[in-house]
């Protein structure tokens, strides 16, 4: 038995040696450090830090509920990917009580698993919301995921060893086929292959794309990595059809701001920009542009209830072009804040977002060191 | 703990370096007892007093059916009707009642038919047959009981099988646990290239499948003929590496531990005859239906070919009808009866015996007859994975629709993987399994085993796939 145990264990030892390669890697890039660690330490670091992982999964929605948690911030981004240029520095003097939720907020059932949260004090009850309203939220038939990852979020995959089985192929993969994103690790900067390497999502919750600013730097050009325009073509992503905007959501969707509102936090829904690209493209898809106007003539009804809303533009639309854009439908973080300090600037609305200085967005606006994409405000602990 | 996951990555270690480490052949049976119990109970602790309780009665009704022999009839089907009121409860309740109730519809009758919200044990089906063929064996005299009570728990709970077989006789296995096992190097080493092969078929090969048979069989509507085709094919080899899979690796583990389990698969694509690729599919299913169901009803009147016809039909249905409660099961156990019966006929026709015969002994035509038996399966189990009878008749509608449509190139990309497989399948055709490289030179041998643990490591599925037969 012994001689067995022994021979099974020398031919094993290449593949220990393939794992602990593996595991070596995933350890020097701070891939395996775990959700819970990933907050202590966004939280007690004095310098920014970003999170965002290449070979496992990032768990948005756990890392982000664990990380509004303990902010207590009482100002909430909400939505998906759209929302993630809304940044700390956006809402001064109120920095230290924000935080960006955005990316993990993926359909109704997430958005209403989050405000149970808010009603029954597991989350602390923000003063005001910001909620971005992609048309996953209200549209019939979604590529997304439709699970409650707020309530049921997927687990944090480097305490499973399958996961690990699965994100060593990944990585090795990506060594074949060298795709991988340049730049040493520092670690001192995040968490995660990405994060080691400035891009991820900071301690707001915002997100940090280090790899297209960089790139922007050097060729100021739009660019739209999404393709977008192929994914509508294919009728794939969130491009699927049929194009109908869902009754029963949007009629869920104006009880649940009407509740908020009434329980005394100020809403404000957020339509996000489109290239004037992208968007000039999809006019000529007579189907996807009809629900697109039946999507944005919801901007309507929501005023009409009252809802302080930042209604849909092109860069085009505000004086600005397509460079402002991280692909198509993602708006850059210096165009989001174009958008909420004009937005401010016309308003109303008496409440906390009126209090935000907009003086202050405009001198970072317009400082020397905003580029199109950034506001450069990552220099302390990065340069390009 | 599924074969494919981590947790048995450290349960079997730990198992096997306990168990030779105890001297007498009771120590070891005990702690296999504790062992298999533990491995089901990882699953669920009350199916597993379920389990005990049962094996319990059975092995109490074994012990009387052999002394007793004035009551004998009656402690056997005391033992049967346990046995598969089990199985009707907990598999073909459901099934029975909803199909009452729309029969009773025809005749506007609308009776308030309760239906049980229960999910049916892991590898109920499994260990049924196996402890009713113990029972039955002992009735006619084939098997002497073992007086032992913990080798016949150990008999029903066996881990490495007692989820999805092999299905063991008693007079293979039970002998096995009642002698010491000495640890034998040559069976243990054989036993891990089983595993491995094993896995490889389960984790690369199926799984990778299954992604793409799961989009085909969802999408068939809009999908041309010569996708639907690779749907078949592509699950007829899924559902048999999954399967055989798992049979290899169960075996493989039983050879760790010193028992040799029986065979269950023997490359049954390269069968010639329907009945050929049924003798080497599931083989202890088809043997178990075959001596306990078949045999006895044949023998009330073997002259009789429409009888010896009807007895087949019977049993390919019944075999289809085990996996579940749905009528794509008996369909598909239908249409494989169906094929049968050319066979059947040419038993009593010399022309037609003759000319099958020469079809089986010319190279080029029993080449032609394995290809379009393979199709013809293929085929076939569309039943098999579809949800309804409906469905699968859409499905192969559509595939002889002759809808050419674009080639698909993101299947295709899978096809040099499994042509290889076959090939190598084909190759080792003769071995009791098919990664027996012990004839090989050590260089070749061991560039294989890496062969295939990389493939695994690198192509491997890891996450959420259990094995298809679990469900049956």
């Amino acid at each position: 038995m012994k001689r067995f145990a022994f021979t099974f264990l020398l031919y094993l030892s290449p593949l220990i040696c393939y794992t602990l390669i593996c595991e070596y890697y995933f350890f020097v890039d701070k891939e395996t450090v775990g959700v819970d660690k990933v907050v202590q330490g966004q939280l007690k670091s004095k310098r920014e830090t970003y999170y965002f992982r290449s070979f496992f999964n990032n768990s948005p929605s756990l890392y982000k509920l664990k990380m509004a948690q303990k902010k207590n911030a009482d100002i909430l981004i909400i939505g998906q990917s759209t929302v993630l240029q809304f940044r700390d520095v956006m809402f001064h003097p109120f920095e230290s009580s924000f935080y960006n939720m955005g990316f993990s907020i993926n359909n109704m059932n997430d958005l209403e698993s989050l405000l149970h949260y808010i009603k029954t004090g597991k989350l602390h009850k923000p003063k005001l919301i910001i909620l971005g309203l992609d048309v996953s939220l209200i549209k019939k038939t979604l590529y997304i995921n439709p699970d409650n990852e707020i309530l049921n979020p997927h687990c944090d995959e480097v305490s499973y060893p399958k996961y690990h089985a699965m994100a060593s192929q990944l990585f090795i993969k990506a060594q074949l086929s060298k795709k991988t994103v340049d730049g040493l690790p520092n670690r001192h900067l995040g968490f995660g292959y990405l994060g080691e390497r400035g891009t991820g999502f900071r301690r707001d919750g915002s997100m940090h794309y280090a790899g297209d600013i960089e790139k922007f730097i050097k060729d100021p050009v739009f660019r739209d990595p999404g393709n977008y325009k192929k994914l509508l073509d294919d009728k794939d992503y969130i491009f699927t059809e049929p194009y109908e905007i869902d009754q029963a959501l949007l009629k869920r969707l104006l009880i649940d701001l009407k509740l908020l509102k009434q329980n005394g936090t100020e809403v404000t829904v957020f339509i996000p920009p489109i290239s004037d690209d992208f968007y000039s493209y999809f006019a000529t898809n007579k189907k996807f542009n009809a629900f697109f106007n039946d999507y944005l003539g919801i901007q309507s009804s929501l005023a009409d209830d009252g809802i302080d809303v930042i209604n849909f533009t092109t860069p085009k639309g505000i004086g600005l072009s397509d460079i402002y854009m991280l692909d198509g439908i993602h708006p850059g973080e210096v165009f989001t804040g174009r958008l909420l300090y004009e937005h401010i600037a016309k308003s109303k609305q008496k409440g906390l977002l009126s209090k935000v200085d907009t003086g202050y967005l405009k001198k970072l606006i317009l400082s020397k060191t905003t580029i199109p994409l950034s506001f450069m405000r990552d220099t302390s602990v990065f340069s390009y | 703990m599924s074969f494919n996951s981590f947790e048995y990555l450290f349960f079997l270690p730990v198992v096997f370096i306990l168990y030779w480490k105890l001297r007498s052949y009771s120590q070891q049976n005990f702690f296999l007892l504790a062992a298999n119990y533990f491995f089901y109970g990882w699953f669920s602790v009350k199916f597993l007093l379920l389990i005990f309780f049962c094996s319990y009665a059975d092995f109490l009704l074994g012990l009387r059916i052999y002394e007793n022999k004035k009551y004998r009839k009656l402690f056997l089907s005391l033992s049967i009707v346990m046995n598969l009121g089990l199985l009707f409860i907990f598999k073909y309740y459901n099934f029975f009642i909803q199909n009452s109730v729309e029969l009773l519809g025809y005749f506007h009758l609308k009776p308030d038919l309760l239906l049980l919200n229960i999910i049916q044990p892991i590898g109920l089906s499994f260990f049924t047959f196996q402890t009713m063929g113990y029972n039955i064996d002992i009735y006619h005299g084939k098997l002497k009981p073992t007086k032992n009570v913990i080798v016949f728990l150990n008999f029903t709970s066996f881990f490495p099988q007692m989820f999805a077989g092999p299905i063991e006789r008693g007079n293979d296995l039970i002998p096995q646990f009642e002698r010491k096992r000495i640890f034998d190097y040559e069976l243990a080493a054989d036993g891990m290239r089983q595993i491995l092969y094993g896995l490889f078929k389960k984790m690369v090969i199926a799984d990778k499948l299954a992604v793409n048979v799961n989009y085909i069989f969802l999408n068939y509507r809009s999908l041309s003929s010569a996708e639907l085709l690779l749907g078949g094919i592509f699950f007829y080899i899924q559902i048999y590496c999954d399967f055989s899979g798992y049979s290899d690796i169960a075996i493989g583990t039983g050879k760790l531990l010193g028992i040799k389990l029986s065979t269950n698969f023997r490359t049954p694509f390269f069968s010639k005859t329907p009945r050929e690729a049924w003798s080497r599919w599931n083989m202890t299913l088809t043997a178990w239906f075959r001596d306990y169901v078949y045999m006895p009803m044949l023998y009330k009147n073997r002259s009789s070919t429409l009888w010896r016809i009807f007895c087949t039909l019977v049993l390919l249905m019944l075999i289809g009808f085990w996996h579940g409660p749905n009528w794509t099961f008996i369909v598909f156990g239908l249409l494989n009866g169906l094929y049968f019966i050319p066979h059947i006929i040419s038993k009593r026709n010399t022309g037609l015996r003759r000319k099958l015969l020469y079809i089986r002994q010319q190279p080029a035509l029993s080449g032609v007859s394995i290809f379009l038996l393979f199709l013809l399966g293929s085929v076939t189990t569309v039943f098999f994975r579809s949800p309804d009878v409906t469905s699968a008749i859409n499905y192969i509608r559509r595939l002889f629709g002759l809808n050419i449509g674009e080639p698909p190139l993101f299947l295709l990309k899978l096809t040099p993987l499994l042509i290889i497989f076959l090939a190598w399948e084909w190759f080792q055709r003769q071995n009791d399994f098919q990664f027996n490289v012990t004839s090989f030179g050590k260089p070749i041998r061991i560039g294989l085993y890496y062969l295939v643990a990389f493939l695994i490591l690198l192509f491997g599925i890891f996450v959420d796939q259990t094995f298809i037969y679990f469900h049956f």
